[in-house]
């Protein structure tokens, strides 16, 4: 396969950058172009003005561009004034990246270990460590808003919801919609990722609206993201957020099958929040390569659970129906990264003398820590079936009891310990053979003490070698403490008085829409209180 | 009025006669991007420009040039010391009287092809090039001509304007159907087809969730599979209904079926319908089901029982068109189509978006045209008659508020003046010429733009749109 053909697409997400994205279920489409075969995600992405850097909106897989030399122009010299914009700085990895490519088009790849790359200084934007190659069609960019300018802030949520209703979404970006629909032979559904906090919630849940209106028998899962460290707000811009979030969520709670909030902050609303700690991890909550990073690793394995090509045929909307039972259209993220074993260890002795959660919450304001879970969703990737359990201890132990050792499969054994650490929770467990790709651009935020492979030991692991990957387990939760989450962010919202954010009454919120969001907020929260339940 | 602003406008705007036309284009570029505008004369001027897009579609940078050139006449006589309101008093009383100006001059005329084309190409050659221009004329004219209903008022939506990014602009043309942006999803289906009964329809083909008993937990995997297959065979059904139709209408004739549907179509449909020889597109763009009904006839269906030959749509020629990684398909030789595409073809994207442009404005004239059934004489001949005119009129007015007037009658000059500079002639000369014309023959004159010269614009077919000039008067 020529070289151009596939580039390991690690789904990395940053959330203050990578603003309003849309994946579609599924994964690659392939296109032929002078004779390559090319694989692109089925992605729309949408973001400000001025945020992509060196990346060309329409990208540059299938037009290569020409360097413009200033003596080239085909004017007379002394009628043309020729002004050359600074070329874009490209950092190591990226540089690296082309020459890979270049060199790979002439002879194979050769088998090196992974580079190590600093990018914890270098990244500003997403374009910085983007590995994958996009479609011409994925990028769309919002010329009316500048990123990180200072005089037009896009933090209303009325301007995102305003911006929906212009000529470039309205024609332009439904029809990418459905060109990326037309091409699937059975779509299953959506995936929306949107920031949650500013204006980015109202194109976002404009756009799920859509969705619902043009596709409504397809699920569409919805992520609202919410950075997990603001620096220097003002009192104002907090409470603007909690309204972006509150109407977000009000919007999308209507029109989407089910939705989970995601922040590394473990109280969220106002302020995010003490940042969640992670046992193995030793992450820079200030920086978003690194928060969204971790989110990232959570979407990718918690959504195997129908990606997967083998196995049990899933599909997105028995999982999405499943969870959002009686109405509970909020749901929680969680993630164990990596899924601390031994480097022999067998998975049977790990769970046995496993201390603490199996893994960390990944939604605001909610703790699934001696929680009540009702119904979950859990995939554990990168273990394999040899290491189920110890063949000699088989034998020894024949005599004994224990359920654990008719289990066959991972799938079982994880089912069987999640049944026996929790009271009458429905578990779906998956099992992917694939561990977790974190080569770079995933920031090397593991400890010391994870080895190359992710196997967790007592020794330090070489200071010049990086992780390349860990096995990891995430889920998506049905637990009583989104209510919880809901209530918090209701009685927040309620203490605002809407007149005095005038820049919402401006863009045309009304009193009545407000109070209707509020309303529904509470209603949402009710759904969660269980002497309702069957 | 913007008078009483005039002292805050920045420099550029009334000094160089040079820059006025380039601030006025760089508004009119940044009208159309929705740039934020900071200053705040800066912005009434930005926002009388996009209402007049809004309003007329055509007319937008001579809504700034005039407008600058208020405040730049206006500036002289307030640095003399005259104040704001009297010019603006003058202000109103010039425009009462221009308008009573063009309402005198308006020529009265019937929707045909060849007036409308005159009004198509005066409008089009201002924005692109003369040769393109007149191609791009002929067909907004059949365009519109051809969506024209009796008379009801012309909607422009029925006019689909579809992008190939492919050969030369030259080469755009008006398809008399439609154009869909997609192809048949199924190698064994024909490529071409003749004589074919269209089915548009909104129904889903494939295989969907079921909305009972949905969820991931079943009792067996056996369970779960007889869902899935009990599904499918309901999907089955509804295709083999198309099918039966087909059967019905085109077997042992040289019909030909093709199926439009909104929805999906999955790889086993299509293969059911493939095997007939049926093409089918799946997943055809909301508003173009509309189109579909109007251009061949028949009806969009909501469901595929009960199908008879009247709901089918007929065309008579349809073929895909492949574009690198795009493909097209053509529907073409309708009947009586009341829904027509017109399809630019252009080398790059900048043309495309160019052309697009040329062409809503050019539909936007035919059809104000046809709404006004009058036209106004083009080529500068309405501002040097209105000019003469309010000079006349200044006269009658007394005092002061007479500055205010003739103020007004040399602000409108700007727009011959414009002309005379874009083609390469002296400013004085040719408004002084065009002046001692006028006043001689006592009728409308224009600029020749080729010779410099006087011209009538009936003669050579240069006619601007009434609501348009309307508008502009109305937005200073």
């Amino acid at each position: 396969m020529p070289a151009r053909a596939r580039r390991l697409g690690l789904c990395t997400v940053q959330t203050p950058h990578l603003k309003l994205t849309m994946i579609y279920f599924s994964e690659k489409v392939s296109l032929q172009r002078q004779g390559y075969v090319t694989f692109t995600p089925r992605l729309l992405l949408v973001d400000l003005k001025g945020s992509l850097r060196h990346l060309r909106q329409e990208g540059d897989l299938y037009s290569h561009t020409e360097d413009v030399k200033p003596g080239e122009v085909h004017w007379p010299v002394e009628k043309v004034d020729v002004v050359c914009a600074p070329k874009e700085e490209k950092s190591e990895f990226l540089n690296d990246l082309e020459n890979e490519e270049n060199a790979m088009e002439t002879a194979e790849a050769l088998g090196t270990l992974p580079k190590v790359y600093n990018f914890d200084s270098a990244v500003n934007v997403w374009a910085d460590y983007l590995r994958a190659r996009y479609h011409p069609r994925t990028v769309s960019i919002i010329n009316e808003y500048e990123h990180n300018g200072d005089t037009k802030p896009f933090d209303v949520f009325n301007y995102g919801a305003d911006l929906w209703k212009t000529e470039q979404f309205q024609d332009d970006f439904i029809d990418r919609i459905r060109m990326y629909v037309e091409e699937c032979d059975n779509i299953q559904g959506f995936h929306i990722l949107l920031d949650g906090s500013d204006g980015f919630a109202g194109l976002g849940t404009s756009a799920v609206e859509y969705l619902e209106d043009e596709y409504s028998t397809k699920s569409k899962l919805v992520f609202p993201t919410i950075p997990s460290e603001f620096n220097n707000t003002t009192p104002l811009q907090d409470n603007m957020r909690i309204l972006n979030i509150a109407l977000g969520f009000h919007s999308v709670a209507e029109h989407s099958c089910l939705f989970v909030p995601l922040c590394l902050g473990s109280s969220g609303w106002k302020q995010p929040g003490v940042p969640r700690e992670f046992p193995h991890l030793q992450y820079n909550s200030s920086l978003a390569y690194h928060s969204s990073a971790i989110l990232a690793a959570a979407l990718d394995t918690a959504t195997l659970c129908y990606r997967l090509r083998t196995g049990t045929h899933t599909r997105l909307s028995e999982m999405t129906d499943t969870l959002s039972r009686l109405g509970r259209r909020v749901a929680v993220a969680s993630l164990g990264l990596p899924f601390a074993m031994g480097y022999d260890a067998y998975l049977l002795d790990t769970l046995e003398k496993w201390e603490g959660p199996l893994w960390q919450t990944l939604s605001p304001g909610c703790n699934l820590q001696d929680d009540r879970i009702w119904i979950q969703s859990v995939v554990l990737r990168g273990v394999p079936e040899v290491r189920l359990r110890s063949a000699q201890r088989d034998g020894r132990m024949k005599q004994d009891t224990n359920p654990a050792y008719t289990c066959t499969s991972i799938q079982e054994m994880l089912s069987l310990f999640l049944s026996c650490c929790s009271y009458a929770t429905a578990s779906h467990v998956t099992s992917a053979y694939s561990p977790c790709n974190v080569t770079s651009p995933f920031p090397q935020i593991f400890s010391e003490f994870v080895g190359l492979d992710g196997s967790v030991s007592t020794e330090k692991r070489c200071e010049t070698l990086g992780v390349y990957s860990v096995p990891a387990i995430a889920g998506l939760h049905s637990c009583r403490s989104a209510g919880d989450m809901l209530e918090a962010l209701h009685l927040e919202v309620k203490k605002l008085q809407l007149k005095r954010f005038h820049y919402f009454c401006n863009s045309g919120l009304e009193e009545d829409e407000y109070q209707e969001c509020l309303d529904h907020l509470a209603l949402l929260r009710g759904c969660y209180h269980e002497e309702f339940d069957v | 009025m913007f008078v009483s602003g005039v002292i805050d406008v920045p420099e550029t705007f009334v000094r160089k006669e040079r820059d006025v036309q380039y601030v006025a284009w760089a508004f009119v570029c940044s009208v159309k991007l929705l740039w934020q505008i900071q200053h705040p004369t800066a912005s009434l001027i930005a926002r009388a420009s996009t209402a007049q897009d809004d309003m007329t579609g055509d007319g937008t940078t001579s809504t700034v040039l005039v407008i600058g050139e208020l405040l730049k006449q206006a500036d002289l006589y307030i640095s003399e010391g005259l104040h704001p309101r009297i010019i603006a008093e003058g202000f109103d009383k010039a425009r009462v009287k221009t308008l009573e100006v063009l309402e005198k001059l308006k020529i009265k005329i019937e929707p045909t092809r060849e007036s409308l084309l005159d009004v198509a190409r005066t409008s089009l050659r201002t924005k692109i090039d003369p040769l393109l221009a007149d191609v791009l004329a002929d067909i907004c004219v059949d365009a519109v001509l051809a969506v024209r209903q009796g008379d009801k008022p012309v909607d422009l939506h029925m006019v689909e304007i579809m992008e190939m990014q492919h050969k030369t602009s030259i080469e755009t043309r008006l398809v008399r159907g439609l154009v869909l942006d997609h192809g048949s999803r199924h190698p064994d289906m024909p490529k071409r087809v003749e004589n074919a009964y269209i089915l548009t329809c909104n129904v889903s083909m494939e295989y969907e969730k079921s909305e009972v008993n949905a969820g991931f937990f079943y009792k067996s995997a056996e369970e779960r599979e007889k869902l899935v297959s009990a599904e499918r065979d309901f999907i089955e059904k509804r295709v083999q209904k198309v099918i039966d139709l087909k059967k019905k209408l085109c077997d042992n004739t040289d019909k030909r079926f093709i199926v439009i549907n909104q929805k999906g179509i999955d790889p086993m449909s299509l293969d059911m319908l493939a095997k007939e020889g049926i093409m089918a597109l799946r997943r055809a763009k909301r508003r173009n089901m509309e189109r579909l009904a109007l251009a061949c006839g028949g009806s969009a269906m909501n469901s595929v029982d009960d199908l008879t030959e009247e709901l089918l749509g007929f065309a008579g020629l349809v073929y895909e068109h492949v574009l690198g990684e795009n493909k097209f398909t053509f529907v073409e030789e309708c009947k009586f189509p009341q829904s027509v595409t017109i399809l630019i073809k252009g080398p790059n994207k900048h043309t495309l978006t160019q052309t697009k442009d040329a062409i809503r404005d050019g539909l936007r004239a035919i059809k104000n045209a046809i709404d006004d059934g009058c036209l106004i004489p083009g080529a500068g001949a309405f501002e040097i008659a209105a000019n003469q005119e309010l000079l006349r009129y200044k006269n009658e007015v007394k005092g002061k508020t007479r500055l205010g007037v003739q103020a007004y009658a040399e602000a409108l000059l700007v727009i011959p003046k414009t002309l005379a500079v874009n083609s390469g002639f002296d400013v004085q000369d040719t408004i002084v010429k065009l002046q001692e014309e006028a006043q001689l023959l006592n009728e409308p004159v224009g600029l020749d733009v080729n010779s410099g010269e006087a011209l009538r614009p009936a003669d050579a077919g240069i006619y601007d749109n009434y609501i348009v000039k309307k508008q502009i008067i109305n937005s200073w």
